[in-house]
């Protein structure tokens, strides 16, 4: 069968929009297993909160505290670079 | 619906000291009311840690940076988009002579923010290049006052 491969999100084959179906040939032998799709992260809905959930900013937002001089952690920084 | 913000490792140093620079960023962003999570590079995990050895930080701070994984949303670069991304964006900075191309680390971020589709903020002025082309949202910050850059 020649045609395009429509794929599901999670990256199994969901059809195949046929254009003709012939006889296999050597060619064909990587449809011997189903292919699938590489899964897409949606970051945008992993990013998202859940109702409720505090602020992932406002609860790291001094999460790492330190004594040092802002000079010293500003030089620190930069030096990271 | 807005684009979450991925934040380069320096923008997160600041953001989790809240040093002054943090709060210039919150005045401009409204990051503490975001409904969101932010976006973090894998590589800047390691760069975080890398800066916490430098800095002899003692166990309960390593605890806590380790901690941190879990209110943030990591991309991998083993993300296949994020591959693709990179690729893109180092031969682009290489074929345009940029500086960027010679910070890998920088290009995995670049990669990373792109593939996400998200805002990056960045203190990091190799990515100046980049700012306002089609497909790329990008915020550079003065790494002194934390506000955004003219």
């Amino acid at each position: 069968m020649e045609g395009v491969g429509v794929f599901r999100p999670s990256g199994s084959l969901l059809r195949v929009d046929a254009d003709a179906i012939v006889l296999a040939s050597s060619q064909d032998e990587f449809f011997r297993r189903v292919p699938s799709a590489a899964a897409k992260r949606d970051y945008h809905k992993l990013a998202w909160l859940k109702a409720g959930e505090k602020s992932s900013y406002a609860q790291l937002r001094g999460w790492l505290p330190s004594d040092e001089s802002d000079e010293d952690f500003n030089a620190a920084v930069v030096a990271l670079r | 619906m807005h684009a979450p913000y991925l934040l380069d490792t320096t923008v997160l140093l600041h953001w989790t000291r809240n040093s002054p620079q943090a709060q210039a960023i919150d005045a401009n962003f409204q990051l503490s009311s975001s409904a969101m999570r932010p976006l973090v590079c894998e590589v800047s995990l390691g760069e975080m840690l890398a800066f916490s050895l430098s800095r002899s930080w003692g166990t309960q701070k390593l605890r806590r940076l380790a901690e941190l994984e879990r209110h943030v949303v990591v991309v991998h670069i083993s993300d296949p988009g994020v591959r693709q991304a990179y690729a893109e964006l180092s031969t682009l900075a290489q074929s345009s002579g940029w500086s960027l191309f010679h910070g890998k680390n920088d290009l995995w971020v670049g990669a990373a923010a792109h593939a996400a589709d998200a805002h990056l903020l960045t203190m990091d002025t190799d990515f100046l290049p980049l700012r306002g082309r089609a497909g790329w949202s990008i915020t550079v910050l003065d790494d002194k006052t934390g506000l955004p850059r003219p």
